[in-house]
This record gives structure tokens, C-alpha cells and sequence, in this order.
């Protein structure tokens, strides 16, 4: 139904998890991909050759998303590989849950704001000088920050920054017919901090015990969205945020 | 990647404006669909027969949404015609734009009867006869978050539209259905051009980042989204279909 055949899709952290998901069903779909990792070469390696084998093009980039001069190469490589970009998923981001207030360390909370918070603002904002006419740029945020839950107060806190610019920047950019939006993501099963199923087994118990279809999510849920944002579908879609979390309350 | 290919939808109040282009969607993404209607008869049936002649799979059948036994014999109706129902859209409404103070007894009655009554009634047949991991797709309104002066009653409604929404997924969420609300604003229908003036219209165009109102196909789309698989794990959302004017 949905096609992405001759677009170009660029996705911050994407060697693995969510990212990973969403450039591979962006490729399914007949985009050209632009992977881009931090660290995890070996995984974005693996994102490329899966995509490759879908026959789209695809190309990685190593770029720390909290420094802007990284993420001015990623765009720039982005677009001397395939002259354009129309989907821009600001999706790299760090997760510290379980901590208190009174327990972190500065260096924790410049850790996570930079990535989470620093990074998102100038991802956008690469986004928002280098997108096509009605090209995507979408946001993925946390539930956290529509559910506060004790221990998040960093994690969640760098992640309501880029809501508001997820408003603002729809407003700003609206008259060339680019859509700005939020995806906020329950808690994601077999990834990120679910990634080892044992893990912090209250607070996913608390997850579980909110959502009445019982289960946590899946990354493909998320990409399901991340594919309507990306479709003509969604094209009067600007400025929303959209919990895609079976209905969980927590 | 979701098709309807198989699913029967049901859209209420779909014989014109956005559910008729809902319709035409949900049937052109491969629904069978039942085009239900309250007075507008010979629409409907256009509507039918324009699915048709594009290949599709529709019937029409009247029931005013805000009398529970029509409601009632709407469901017998389309279950005995296709078996089943996967997907109910609660598309009628009604809208009255008055000051609260010239609002007549009657005008908040027929919508509050309508909007919110009438959705009640779909939701609770669809409650114990819509097919397992079906679909709900309510439609509230994105006036409710930029608070025009003669809109209350309407977003009143819609408001009480939203909340039942959020509270009959905790209800039905055991079934694997899921249920939502659209929230379009200034979309080129009847239902919203109605006795506004060019300039009141280019008014409310120039609150959306696009410069302009919406088009039933830009609401629909997002319709024919939520009614597939793809959308399942999206539950008890509000989702604003407004050009990111609110």
C-alpha cells in the first residue's frame, strides 16, 4: 500500500533496536537509507548488508549526534550519496532508568541531555535546512514523558525538550509542506533496556500490569508508524505526538 | 504493510462529506463496507454505486445512531449481510456553531444526542459483536484544543467522545481491539463550510502550518491507516489530522 520508492530516509542510531527496525522496513518499502551509528560499527555493517539484500541502496555513517560538526558530516555524506533527503527519523538517544533525583552525578545528566536533548535539537535542525518540499521529519520520544514514573526524571526530562521543538519546528516549516512529528514509544520488548528479557523485572511488571493488551511492545510496532509518518498517508499530519502503546496507562 | 483486503467496516453517517470519502477509501484499499445513513438515502446509495463500479463490495443501510434499536438492527443487519463486522467508524455528527448563550435547548440536545449518544450506542453493540482483534476509529475534533468562541457545545461533545474512547479500550482491550479518535478541524465539507464566509474560511486556513483546510482525503487516509493491522498497537489515541494547526 505504502511506498517510499524514491526517497531518500536518514535514521540517527540505527545500527540497532528501533532505529534498526525502522531503516529496515524504510528500505522494504523502496527508500534509499542512510544508517548512521556512534560506536557499533559491526551492527550497522549487518543493518547494511540486510538492506542491501533488499535491493536498496544504503549507505552508513559514523556520527556522534551530540556533536554538531558530526552531524553536519552525516548530512553532507547523506546527500553526496543521493542527492536529497526526504525522511529524516530522530531516533539516536541513551536510556537511564531506576536512577533518583538524589542520586545523579552531573556527568550522568550531561550525558543523557547531550545525546538525548543536544542531539535531538541539532538532528532537527540539519533536518530542518536540508529536508525536501514535503519531506518527514519525525521524533522518537519516550512515554515516560506522558507517564511519569519515579527514576526518570533525566531520561524523561531530555526527552520533553524535543516535544516542544517537535511543535514549533511543524509551525516553522509547515509552508513547504514538511510534517514534524512526535512517535512516543512504550516500553520496547527485546531492545534498549528490555534488551535481556530478566531485566528490571518491577518496572516491567508495572509496564505490563498498565496495558491492557498485556503485552510490552515490539519494534515493529513502533516502525508501523514510523511508516504512516513516512507515507503520503499521514501528509496532513503536523504537530502531533502519537503514543503507540496498546492503550497503557503507566 | 496492512491491507483491508477482507476486513467489513462499518461507517456511520458515511452517505456524504468525510465518511463518504472514507468510504471510497476503505473500499479502494480493498473493505467491504457498510455505508450506513440517516436521511440521505439516494447519497448513500451513490456512494454504494461509485464503490461498486470500482470493483468494491458495499451496501447501504439507514439507522439514525442516536436510537439504540436502530443501532441495534444496524448491526443484525450488517452481520447478516456480511457475516461479521471487524471495524466499526463512528463518523456521524452533527455541528451547531452558536454562542452558548443563543444555544437553544434543542440544539444542544440533537448534539449531544448524535455526537456522543450515538456513539455510545455503536461502541456498546460493537462491545460484545464486533469481531475479535476489530477496530474502533471515533471522531472528536481538533477545535477542542484551540477553544473558538461558539464551538462549546460541539466540543463538548467531542470531548465526551475522547474520554469514552480512552475508557472503552481499558474495556475491550482483552478482545484485541483497539480504539481511537481522529481529530480533523476545518476540513471542505458541508458540515464545516456551511454559511462561513471566504474570509472567515481563509481565517481559519491560515492557523494550519499548510495555509489551508483540510480535505476529506486528507482525513480519510489516516482512517484507512488506523483501520489496518499495522495500526493495532496504537490504543486509546487522540490523533490530531489538522496541518499542525493544533
Amino acid at each position: 500500500m505504502n511506498s517510499l520508492k524514491n526517497k531518500v530516509a536518514l535514521i540517527t542510531g540505527s545500527a540497532r533496536g528501533l532505529g534498526k527496525a525502522i531503516a529496515e522496513r524504510y528500505a522494504a518499502l523502496g527508500a534509499d537509507v542512510v544508517v548512521n551509528y556512534s560506536k557499533d560499527k559491526a551492527s550497522a555493517d549487518e543493518v547494511v548488508s540486510n538492506i542491501t539484500a533488499m535491493g536498496a541502496r544504503v549507505i552508513a555513517v559514523q556520527a556522534d549526534v551530540s556533536k554538531v560538526a558530526d552531524l553536519e558530516k552525516l548530512f553532507a555524506a547523506a546527500k553526496e550519496a543521493f542527492g536529497k533527503i526526504d525522511i529524516v527519523v530522530a531516533n539516536a538517544g541513551i536510556e537511564m532508568v531506576e536512577v533518583p533525583v538524589t542520586d545523579f552525578t552531573e556527568e550522568q545528566f550531561d550525558k543523557v541531555f547531550s545525546i538525548n536533548t543536544k542531539g535531538t535539537y541539532f538532528t532537527m535542525q540539519q533536518a530542518a535546512k536540508h529536508v525536501s518540499h514535503n519531506g518527514r521529519i519525525i521524533y522518537i520520544a519516550s512515554s515516560t514523558t506522558s507517564f511519569p514514573v519515579p527514576g526518570m526524571a533525566v531520561y524523561g526530562g531530555s526527552k520533553t525538550t524535543p516535544r516542544y521543538l517537535v511543535d514549533i519546528l511543524s509551525k516553522e516549516i509547515g509552508h513547504k509542506g514538511i510534517t514534524v512529528n512526535s512517535i512516543i514509544p512504550f516500553a520496547v520488548d527485546h531492545s534498549g533496556i528490555f534488551a535481556d528479557p530478566a531485566a528490571y523485572p518491577a518496572l516491567r511488571k508495572q509496564l505490563l500490569d498498565s496495558c491492557p493488551m498485556g503485552r510490552l511492545a515490539e519494534v515493529e510496532d513502533v516502525a508501523n508508524l514510523a511508516e504512516f509518518f513516512a507515507s503520503d498517508l499521514s501528509s496532513f499530519v503536523s504537530g502531533q505526538h502519537l503514543l503507540v502503546n496498546g492503550g497503557a496507562t503507566n | 504493510m496492512s491491507t483491508l483486503k477482507d476486513k467489513i467496516i462499518l461507517v456511520t453517517g458515511s452517505s456524504r462529506g468525510i465518511g463518504a470519502t472514507i468510504a471510497r477509501q476503505l473500499a479502494a484499499a480493498g473493505a467491504k463496507v457498510i455505508v450506513n445513513y440517516a436521511g440521505g438515502k439516494d447519497a448513500a446509495q451513490q456512494v454504494v454505486a461509485d464503490i461498486k463500479q470500482q470493483g468494491g463490495d458495499a451496501i447501504a443501510l439507514q439507522a439514525d445512531v442516536s436510537k439504540s434499536d436502530e443501532v441495534k438492527a444496524l448491526f443484525d443487519a450488517a452481520i447478516a449481510h456480511y457475516g461479521r463486522i471487524d471495524v466499526l467508524v463512528n463518523n456521524a455528527g452533527i455541528m451547531i456553531t452558536k454562542l452558548i448563550k443563543d444555544t437553544t435547548d434543542e440544539d444542544f440536545t440533537r448534539q449531544f444526542d448524535i455526537n456522543v449518544r450515538g456513539t455510545f450506542n455503536t461502541m456498546r453493540e460493537a462491545a460484545t459483536r464486533l469481531a475479535d482483534k476489530g477496530s474502533i476509529i471515533n471522531f472528536s475534533t481538533s477545535v477542542n484544543r484551540i477553544m473558538l468562541p461558539a464551538y462549546g457545545t460541539y466540543v463538548a461533545t467531542k470531548a465526551a467522545v475522547e474520554q469514552l474512547t480512552r475508557v472503552f479500550s481499558k474495556e475491550v482491550g482483552a478482545r484485541g481491539i483497539n480504539v481511537n479518535s481522529v481529530a480533523p478541524v476545518a476540513t471542505n465539507t458541508e458540515l464545516f463550510t456551511n454559511g462561513k464566509s471566504e474570509e472567515v474560511i481563509a481565517r481559519l486556513a491560515s492557523l494550519s502550518a499548510f495555509n489551508r483546510i483540510g480535505e476529506p482525503d486528507d482525513i480519510a487516509q489516516v482512517v484507512v491507516f488506523l483501520a489496518g493491522d499495522d495500526a493495532k498497537w496504537i490504543n486509546a489515541q487522540n490523533i490530531g489530522v489538522n496541518g499542525g494547526m493544533a
